[in-house]
């Protein structure tokens, strides 16, 4: 197992190097900040003085190696919009997307897991039909014309709730609805399809002979044998949310990452850009290591580091 | 669910949203102690000496404080200056400043603290972009006593009292020194305006509060607080549940709509920044080179279709390149050019194009994409055809400032200092950043006019360049450019004309 995870951990690192690379290179070909920044009247030599000042006027390759060096010593630079460290602007706004992502894949798999209980164990009843119809909803749409629709609604309309901000419980409703309905729609479904496949099968049928209560067929046997894809699938809902988020972040005006890399990526302010995919990369590649770490939790027949 | 019971779930839906049937709250979203403004775009530096001036401008003017400012119009009026007397050549400006200003730290401001902030903006360290406005014209800042200042420049400069209003802030000499370095400033900027910073994170809230010891007038608002709400229709939304006091650049299509709602007033300001499209006239195979087709691709735009289709109807045809609503320089008696494409097509037949020809225009995003469509329209009916190169702003800008978005772009421009020599001479001088336009006569008058620091002389000499501009078709003008701001009707707000600028010293609920 350990040997598996150092691994792992090798190969994360060579795609953290491959991103940066990537990253480093694609912003650089955006534009010019001393255009962006600068007013029209400044000279060529103004523009080429200011690019100094921000490191910009030497070769891309050596300010890749000066950027390495910089991130072994967990420097990733100053962003010049803020006159602040990156690595701080970047921190700064992962707060709320973790808060927003968290809180809308909570919901997802509450709502999403539940409905799809409900919906096998009484197949073909009112319940199926409404948790059917919730899933063919949140699936139908985009989560930005929920996030518009439910503002409407539910803020100018009704005056129960903000239409958009951070810091109150409030303020996390309708962008954590609007962003995580999708994500139940699409775990309704698969709790539904594996667990219907799981009552069908020789190991419920053969519980239920031994004359076990309902309640411990379907936890026990049945739901921990359909939990493995709903994982995965959960998992990867995770990352999907953390980068789709930038939408209901604008329309909330919700101060995450997503949002963040996106007006950086405008302003031409490399360094929380940069910033903002070392630590995105790595959030990612520690959650997909922790999910398989939980496979081999749930699944005995499941092992590493042979 | 049945079918009939799915439908009664929806009409008990539709009733809610129709019978809560409402208009836009009038009361303040906190107290009456309190503006909270909604923007569209985050902070910045808070530094206002460093930040882009477009983005320093809404903090800017409640923060800091300058020798000189701008009244509601754009007239220049004394602030930390009591005085100023300019030398005949516009080569020496002397400032008498004002006794007993206090900082929001509670220094006294004296001569010492205006050449600090001058320095401030010049070590390149400091990455200031407003450099380039003062690097090439101070030679010394003087300072014969604790309450006058002298700034000696290297070349005149008409507009250099307009440059201080705009873009010299001051800032205290002692608290700049000692601060671990410049950028520490961003993060507790302190200056002598009429609020002081109280709260401010990256991603958050900016709040405001109100300097008791400002030395002018004190603004009657104690708390203002800027909401970031990048979305336009989260603006709008906000400023219809009543969250916010008021929002600004509010989208054009909303315009009509929030006009009939009650309790909201709904303000479109001019900014004095011309939407045109900027053409390259000085390559010789170009056809942009002759007048005969640049007046002919002129006649053949309908401005005020355009503004009625694009604009939604806010906007106004402008006659050339200096808006009205500067204080001076602008010509109301100009008129633009008519549409007439019979016109254009003699013009264009005479220009030897009796066909047309092909040709190329480039328009940021930051621009509405059917401005660009409208355009090649109308052109293409008198023959001209246009192919649209979209690209984002930021890259634009490369292009743009170094010469290669030829030979069309879409353009315009924000003015911060209230003096048509910004936009002018960027676009239609020889050394002008933005085109390649070079008219002896133009050169002539910009030349004269920088000589010149008198702004009644300085109004006479930009209308004769906005004639000239306008007769020589220099660029496709198409509108005035107006922001539109919503706003509780309670609240008592003056908009800044012709700029883009927050001003809020005069700011109250009736």
């Amino acid at each position: 197992m350990a040997s598996y995870v150092v691994r792992r951990l090798g190969a994360g690192l060579l795609t953290l190097l491959v991103m940066t690379m990537i990253i480093f290179l694609l912003v650089r070909l955006v534009g010019d900040p001393a255009h962006l920044m600068l007013p029209p009247e400044a000279s060529e030599a103004d523009r080429e003085l200011f690019r100094q000042q921000l490191g910009l006027s030497d070769p891309v390759p050596v300010q890749y190696v000066r950027f390495l060096l910089g991130l072994a010593q967990g420097d990733f630079g100053r962003s010049f919009r803020f006159s602040a460290p990156a690595l701080q602007v970047v921190l700064i706004r992962l707060g709320p997307s973790l808060i927003l992502t968290g809180a809308a894949l909570s919901f997802a798999a509450i709502v999403g897991v539940s409905f799809g209980i409900v919906s096998a164990v009484w197949r073909g009843g009112f319940v199926d039909y409404a948790a059917r119809l919730f899933a063919v909803i949140g699936q139908a749409a985009p989560p930005f014309l929920f996030a518009l629709l439910f503002i409407r609604l539910f803020s100018v309309e009704l005056r129960w709730l903000p239409t958009s901000g951070y810091g109150k419980l409030a303020h996390l409703v309708l962008p954590t609805l609007a962003l995580g309905w999708y994500s139940a729609a699409g775990l309704m479904r698969l709790t539904q399809v594996n667990l219907i496949e799981a009552l069908g099968s020789e190991y419920v049928k053969m519980a239920r002979a031994k004359g076990l209560p309902e309640h411990v067929v379907l936890l026990k046997h049945a739901l921990k044998n359909a939990a493995l894809p709903i994982i995965t699938f959960a998992a990867s809902q995770f990352g999907i949310l953390l980068g789709g988020a930038v939408s209901i972040e604008a329309v909330f005006a919700w101060p995450g990452l997503g949002s963040l890399i996106v007006e950086s990526v405008s302003q031409l302010d490399y360094t929380v850009v940069q910033a903002a995919v070392v630590v995105s990369v790595i959030l990612l590649i520690g959650i997909n290591l922790a999910v398989d770490m939980l496979y081999a939790v749930l699944d005995p027949r499941i092992r590493y580091g042979r | 669910m049945s079918k009939s019971r799915l439908l009664r779930v929806l009409a008990v839906l539709g009733a809610i949203c129709t019978t809560a049937a409402h208009a836009a709250p009038d009361t303040p979203a906190v107290d009456r102690e309190t503006l909270v403004v909604a923007l569209e775009k985050e902070f910045n530096n808070l530094d206002a000496l460093v930040a882009v001036s477009g983005d320093s401008l809404r903090y800017g003017w409640q923060i800091y404080d300058t020798l000189y400012g701008f009244d509601q119009k754009g007239n220049l009026v004394p602030r930390i200056a009591t005085g100023v007397d300019i030398s005949e050549d516009a080569q020496i400006f002397t400032y008498r400043l004002r006794k007993g200003v206090k900082f929001h730290n509670g220094a006294e401001l004296t001569a010492k603290d205006v050449k600090a902030s001058v320095d401030h903006i010049l070590k390149p360290e400091n990455k200031s972009t407003r450099r380039p406005f003062f690097a090439p014209v101070v030679d010394a800042v003087e300072t014969p006593d604790a309450y006058t200042v002298r700034f000696r420049l290297k070349v005149p400069d008409g507009a250099f009292a307009n440059k201080v209003a705009g873009y010299l802030y001051i800032v205290p000499a002692d608290y700049l020194a000692s601060l671990p370095n410049a950028e520490a400033f961003a993060q507790a900027p302190v200056s002598a305006g009429p609020y002081k910073l109280k709260t401010y994170a990256i991603g958050g809230d900016l709040v405001l509060e109100r300097f008791e010891d400002y030395w002018g007038e004190k603004p009657k608002i104690k708390t203002i607080i800027f909401k970031i709400i990048p979305e336009p229709s989260s603006r709008v939304n906000a400023i219809l549940t009543g969250e916010v006091d008021l929002a600004v650049v509010v989208p054009l299509p909303d315009y009509d709509r929030l006009k009939k709602e009650k309790g909201l007033d709904v303000i479109a300001n001019p900014v004095a920044s011309p939407l045109y499209v900027r053409t390259y006239t000085n390559q010789p195979d170009s056809p942009f080179a002759k007048r005969d087709v640049r007046q002919a691709l002129s006649y053949a735009l309908d401005v005020n279709a355009i503004i009625k289709g694009v604009l939604h109807g806010v906007g106004e045809p402008v006659p050339n390149f200096i808006s009205k609503y500067y204080p001076y320089g602008g010509d109301a008696s100009a008129r633009p050019y008519p549409y007439d494409p019979k016109k254009a097509k003699e013009l264009l037949a005479r220009a030897g194009y009796p066909n047309g020809f092909t040709t190329k225009l480039y328009s940021a995003t930051d621009q509405p994409k059917e401005l660009a469509e409208a355009i090649a329209a109308y052109w293409g009916q008198v023959g001209v055809k246009l192919e649209v190169d979209r690209i984002a702003y930021a890259a634009w800008t490369r292009l743009n400032n170094t010469h290669s978005s030829g030979p069309l772009s879409v353009t315009q421009f924000t003015n911060a200092i209230y003096d048509p020599i910004h936009p002018v001479a960027g676009s239609f001088t020889k050394e002008g950043t933005w085109s390649d336009y070079y008219n002896p006569e133009v050169e002539e008058l910009i030349a004269e006019v920088n000589r010149t620091a008198d702004n009644r002389q300085r109004n006479e000499i930009f209308k004769k360049v906005g004639k000239v501009l306008h007769d020589d078709a220099a660029g496709f003008f198409i509108s005035e450019l107006y922001y539109v701001f919503a706003k509780k009707q309670s609240l008592d707000w003056e908009v800044q004309i012709g700029s883009g600028f927050l001003n809020f010293r005069q700011v109250g609920w009736r």
